[in-house]
C-alpha cells in the first residue's frame, strides 16, 4: 500500500506517464559477424569504434609465411604492451608459420602465443566485450573467428587499509577498485573449493562485472537463488557502485535502515561467509555487499573477534548503547524539559531554567537548529579538502559551541545535547542515516506529545523494525534471545570456544561450526 | 491519481490536528515560577494567608540562584494561591515543592482542606515535608536571615533528611501524615520548627515534635520525648544516647551511638484484657567519654547496656503515661498493631479506642548490645 503510494506520487511529481527511448540500443552488434576477410573485419571494427583514439589495430606478418595477414586490436591503456610485444607479436614474427599442420589459428593458440589465457571465438558480442575489458583480439587473414588474448592490465590503487573503517587489532587490507584484486583478497583468506564465484554483468551500458560469493554447503540455496533473482531484475544504465545494487536489492526500500551489507574489509567479508552469508563483490568498487544482514550487524566490528571477549562485548554493548542514545538524547531531554518538568532532579531544573533566561528561541528549535548545524559541520567535513576543512571545523566548534552560547542564542544543556548526540551518533558510521531520521522523528514526535509522544515514537521505530526482514531472515534476529547459542554473538560476544554454531536461519544448512565438545579448551 | 489524495489528505489533517487544535502543553522552564517551599498562615483579611519561596534560578560562581517570597491571601488555599499570579505575574509551578510549613494557629484549627489540595491537585507532589511552626508565623520561619543568599526551603528539606543521624524530630511528609490521620488506631505527629538566633540573626530549627488527633494540633513533644516516640514508633535509625553512669552531678559523662534498633509492638489479650508487649532491640557503640574509666572490660559492658535499657524503658514509660493522660493520642499506633494482629478483637473495641488507649498497660523489653567502643579500646588515661 505505501510502496504503491510512493511509486505514484513519483509519477505525479515528476509529471511523466510515457517514458519512451530506445533503453537497448546494442541490437546492432547481435547482427554482424566476422567474415573471413581481414580489411573488412578490421573496418568493421573501425566503424564500431569510431571516434576512439584508444583503439588500436596493428597488421603484421610472419617472416616465413607472406600470404596470410595478422592483425591485433586492442585499447591503449587497458593492455599490457610489453606482454603483447614479447609474447604475442614476436613468436607470431619470428616464428616458423610455413608448414603448420592444423588450423592456423588453432596452430597459434596451441603452438605459437605464449599466454595463459587464450580462447578462440566468432561470437562477435564476445569479442567486442572482451575486448573492452582489457583483452586483446587476434585476427587471422582468410578466418572467421578470432583469438581473444588475455592481456588486461590497467592501473589500480594498492590495497590499503580503508579509510572508513580502521582497526587497532586485525589485517590492515581493504578491498580496491578492481574486482579481480577483491575476490583474489577473499580467496586467499578461504582456501576451500567449494566457495563459490558465480559472475554475471549489470548495466546496459556500462557492463559492470559483479560476482556473488558464497560457500557451498554452508550458504542457504534459498536465500542465494532469492538473491539472484532480485539481481536478475536489475535494469538500469550503469553500475559505478555496489551502493546502487544495494537500493535495488534492499528488503525494505524507503525503510531507513539496511538490510544489505556492505563494508570494506576482506576479513569481514570472509567471516559473513563462513557465517552462511553470501556476499555480492561489484567491478568498480571497494565496498562489497553482504546478505543478509540483520540488525546486530550495525553493532559488530571485526576487531570485537580478534580482541580478548570481554573487551570486545563491552565495546559492543557501548556501541549498541550509543546507538540507543543519540537517537533519543534530542527527544527525551526535549519531552523532560518541555513537558515533565517533575521528572528532572531539582538542581538540574534550576540549572536548566538559568542557562535558558533571556534565551529567544523554544527548546525544540534550538536543538533542531543546533542538530542541523552539526550535521552541516559534519557533512562539511567530509565534502571538503582536507586543509580547508580543518579550518573550517574549528569556525564550526567557535559558532556551535562558545559562541552561540554566550550570545544567548541558545541555552547551554542544548549545546551539550548537540555534542552528546553528534559525539555518539558518530561511534556507529553505518547506522548514521538512520539516526539522524529517526531522532528527528522523535524529537518531534515528543514536541508534540512529551514523554507520550516519544514512548509512541520508539514503539513505532521497534515495531518497523522487527516486522523487518533481511532476504527472509528476521532483521531482529538473536537481539531478543536469552539461548546461549543465539545470543553469543549479539550484544556480547562470547569467547571463540563457545561460538560452536553458526547463526540460526543464516547458516542453517550446515550449522556445526566447530565440533561440539563438553570443554573445547582441554 | 486517487490514492495521492488520500494520502495528501490524510497526511495535512494529522498535521494540522497536532497544530490547530491548541492542546498544546509544551511549556518552558524559564516562564515558570518555581516554588520551593510554602508557608501557610491564619490571613489578616481572608481564611489564609499563604506565603511562597520562589527560586530565581542563575548559574556561575558569582550569582547563585537566590529566591523571593511572595505571600498572597484568600478564603480557600486554591484561591490564594491563584491570588498569587496577581503578585508573581506568572503561574506557579509546584512539582518541586520541597516543604510545607504551617502556623500554630491554622493546625490547630484542622489541616483537612491543606492536605487534600496537596493530594488533589496535579502537579503538587504528596512527599512534600511538612513542618510546624511551633512559636512563630510560618512566614517566618520562611524568612531566614542567617543564610539571606541560600534557599531556606531546600536547607529545612536537608535538616529533615538528615535526622536520621540525630533522632530529634521526626520527617514526616505529606502522605504520612495523611495516612496516620486516615487511619485507625494511630494519631498524627509531625515535626516541629522554631526559629533560634545563630550569629545575631534568626534562623529555623527543626527539634522536637508536633502531636495531632484527627486533624488538629494538640500539643508538642520535646526533644527527649520524641527520642522515645521514635524509638516506640520504630523510626530510629541513628542519633546519639547520653548516659551517667558514674552519677556525677548528673552530668552524662558516656555518650552512645545507635546504629541499628527495632522495635516490635505485641498485642496479647489476658483474660478480658488488652495488653502490649513492647520490645526493643537496639545495637549501639561507645562513641564518647568524658571520664577515665575503662567501659570496655565485660562486667562494664554488661552493666552499661543493663544502664542504657532502664534509662530507654523509663523514658518511653514516662511519655506513654503522658499521651494517655494528658492527650488520649495513640501516636504511638498501638490500635494500628491491634487492628492488624487481632482483628477480631479490634472491631469491638475499635469503636472505643481512645477509651481503651488511656488504661492500655504497655509491657517495654529493652535489649541492649554494646558492638564495639569505636576506634579506640582504652580511654584517655592523664599521666603524671
Amino acid at each position: 500500500m505505501y510502496h504503491e503510494i510512493c511509486k505514484k506520487m513519483i509519477i505525479f511529481l515528476l509529471n511523466v506517464n510515457n517514458i519512451n527511448g530506445d533503453f537497448m540500443n546494442n541490437d546492432f552488434l547481435s547482427n554482424v559477424s566476422l567474415t573471413t576477410s581481414l580489411s573488412e573485419n578490421i573496418n568493421l571494427f573501425k566503424q564500431i569504434f569510431s571516434n576512439d583514439f584508444a583503439f588500436i589495430t596493428r597488421e603484421f606478418q610472419n617472416k616465413h609465411l607472406n600470404s596470410v595477414k595478422f592483425c591485433i586490436l586492442y585499447f591503449k591503456g587497458m593492455v599490457d604492451t610489453e606482454l603483447l610485444n614479447e609474447h604475442v607479436i614476436e613468436p607470431i614474427l619470428l616464428g616458423n608459420l610455413e608448414n603448420f599442420s592444423l588450423n592456423l589459428i588453432d596452430e597459434l593458440q596451441y603452438k605459437i602465443i605464449v599466454s595463459s589465457d587464450i580462447t578462440p571465438s566468432n561470437d562477435f558480442q564476445t569479442i567486442i566485450d572482451s575486448m573492452i575489458y582489457g583483452d586483446t583480439i587476434l585476427l587471422v587473414d582468410g578466418y572467421d573467428e578470432a583469438l581473444i588474448i588475455n592481456s588486461k592490465s590497467w592501473p589500480s590503487r594498492s590495497i590499503d587499509e580503508p579509510e572508513s573503517a580502521q582497526v587497532v587489532r586485525g589485517p590492515r587490507e581493504g578491498f580496491v577498485e578492481s574486482i579481480l584484486t577483491n575476490i583474489s583478497l577473499v580467496r586467499r583468506r578461504i582456501k576451500n573449493p567449494n566457495l563459490k564465484f558465480k559472475c554475471k554483468e549489470l548495466g546496459v551500458q556500462t557492463h559492470t562485472k559483479i560476482c556473488i560469493a558464497y560457500i557451498e554447503g554452508v550458504a542457504d540455496e534459498n536465500i542465494l537463488s532469492e538473491l539472484e533473482k532480485r539481481l536478475d531484475q536489475i535494469e538500469i544504465d550503469g553500475i559505478l557502485d555496489s551502493g546502487y545494487i544495494q537500493e535495488f536489492i534492499k528488503d525494505a526500500p524507503y525503510s531507513p535502515f539496511e538490510t544489505v551489507g556492505a563494508n570494506e574489509r576482506p576479513d569481514i567479508v570472509a567471516g559473513k561467509l563462513l557465517e552462511g552469508r553470501i556476499a555480492v563483490f561489484v567491478d568498480g568498487s571497494p565496498f562489497v555487499l553482504t546478505v543478509p544482514y540483520i540488525m546486530i550487524e550495525y553493532f559488530q566490528a571485526n576487531e570485537d573477534y580478534y580482541n580478548n571477549f570481554l573487551f570486545a562485548s563491552f565495546n559492543r554493548i557501548i556501541r549498541a548503547a550509543s546507538g540507543l542514545l543519540s537517537i533519543s538524547i534530542p527527544g527525551l531531554y526535549l519531552a523532560i524539559a518541555a513537558y515533565h518538568q517533575e521528572m528532572l532532579p531539582t538542581s538540574l531544573l534550576i540549572s536548566i531554567s538559568a542557562a535558558r533566561q533571556n534565551v529567544p528561541f523554544p527548546t525544540v528549535v534550538s536543538i533542531f537548529a543546533m542538530l542541523t548545524i552539526f550535521d552541516i559541520v559534519r557533512e562539511v567535513g567530509t565534502r571538503i579538502p582536507t586543509p580547508i576543512g580543518q579550518a573550517i571545523n574549528i569556525v564550526g566548534a567557535l559558532v556551535l559551541g562558545e559562541a552561540a552560547a554566550d550570545a544567548n542564542l541558545v541555552s547551554a544543556p542544548v549545546i551539550i545535547i548537540t555534542a552528546f548526540t553528534g559525539m555518539t551518533k558518530l561511534l556507529n558510521p553505518n547506522l548514521l542515516g538512520a539516526i539522524i531520521i529517526l531522532r528527528t522523528l522523535l524529537l518531534f514526535a515528543s514536541a508534540f506529545l512529551g514523554i507520550y509522544g516519544f514512548i509512541l515514537g520508539y514503539l513505532a521505530i521497534v515495531l518497523h523494525m522487527m516486522s523487518l526482514r533481511s532476504f527472509g531472515v528476521p532483521y531482529m534476529l538473536n537481539t531478543t534471545s536469552i539461548k546461549e547459542q543465539t545470543a553469543k554473538d549479539a550484544w556480547i560476544r562470547a569467547p571463540w570456544w563457545i561460538m560452536s554454531l553458526r547463526p540460526k536461519l543464516i547458516g542453517k544448512k550446515n550449522l556445526l561450526r566447530q565440533p561440539l565438545k563438553k570443554d573445547k579448551r582441554k | 491519481m486517487k490514492s495521492i489524495k488520500v494520502f495528501f489528505l490524510s497526511f495535512f489533517l494529522s498535521i494540522l490536528s497536532f497544530l490547530l487544535v491548541g492542546c498544546w502543553n509544551y511549556r518552558e522552564l524559564e516562564d515558570m515560577n518555581i516554588v520551593a517551599g510554602t508557608a501557610i498562615d491564619k490571613g489578616i483579611n481572608k481564611e489564609y494567608m499563604i506565603s511562597m519561596e520562589i527560586l530565581e534560578p542563575s548559574i556561575g560562581e558569582d550569582t547563585p540562584t537566590t529566591s523571593r517570597l511572595i505571600t498572597s491571601e484568600g478564603d480557600s488555599i486554591f484561591d490564594a494561591v491563584r491570588n498569587a499570579i496577581a503578585i508573581s505575574g506568572q503561574k506557579l509551578y509546584w512539582s518541586h515543592n520541597k516543604v510545607l510549613i504551617l502556623s500554630k494557629e491554622i493546625a490547630q484549627k484542622g489541616i483537612i482542606e491543606i492536605l487534600d489540595w496537596f493530594h488533589r491537585d496535579s502537579e503538587t507532589r504528596s512527599d512534600v515535608y511538612i513542618l510546624i511552626s511551633k512559636e512563630n508565623t510560618a512566614k517566618e520561619i520562611l524568612e531566614n536571615e542567617e543564610k539571606k543568599d541560600q534557599i531556606t526551603s531546600f536547607n529545612l528539606q536537608d535538616i529533615l533528611a538528615n535526622q536520621k543521624n540525630l533522632s530529634k524530630a521526626p520527617d514526616i511528609q505529606i502522605w504520612k501524615l495523611t495516612d496516620d490521620i486516615i487511619n485507625e488506631g494511630i494519631t498524627a505527629i509531625a515535626p516541629a520548627v522554631k526559629l533560634t538566633r545563630l550569629n545575631n540573626k534568626t534562623c529555623p530549627e527543626i527539634l522536637a515534635t508536633a502531636v495531632f488527633k484527627n486533624d488538629k494540633l494538640i500539643g508538642f513533644l520535646d526533644e527527649s520525648e520524641t527520642r522515645s516516640l521514635l524509638f516506640l514508633r520504630n523510626k530510629i535509625k541513628g542519633g546519639l544516647l547520653d548516659l551517667n553512669p558514674e552519677n556525677q552531678n548528673g552530668i552524662p559523662t558516656i555518650t552512645l551511638e545507635i546504629f541499628e534498633s527495632k522495635t516490635k509492638i505485641q498485642p496479647v489479650t489476658k483474660g478480658n484484657e488488652l495488653e502490649m508487649n513492647v520490645n526493643i532491640n537496639t545495637i549501639v557503640s561507645i562513641a564518647a567519654t568524658k571520664s577515665t574509666k575503662n567501659f570496655v572490660t565485660n562486667e562494664e559492658v554488661i552493666k552499661l547496656e543493663k544502664d542504657v535499657s532502664n534509662l530507654i524503658k523509663a523514658n518511653c514509660k514516662k511519655l506513654i503515661e503522658k499521651m494517655q493522660s494528658e492527650y488520649g493520642a495513640d501516636i504511638f499506633g498501638f490500635g494500628a498493631a491491634t487492628h492488624r494482629r487481632e482483628p477480631a478483637l479490634w472491631k469491638k473495641i475499635g469503636e472505643n479506642w481512645e477509651n481503651v488507649f488511656e488504661n492500655l498497660k504497655v509491657h517495654i523489653t529493652v535489649k541492649v548490645k554494646i558492638k564495639n567502643s569505636a576506634m579506640t579500646a582504652k580511654p584517655i588515661e592523664v599521666g603524671d
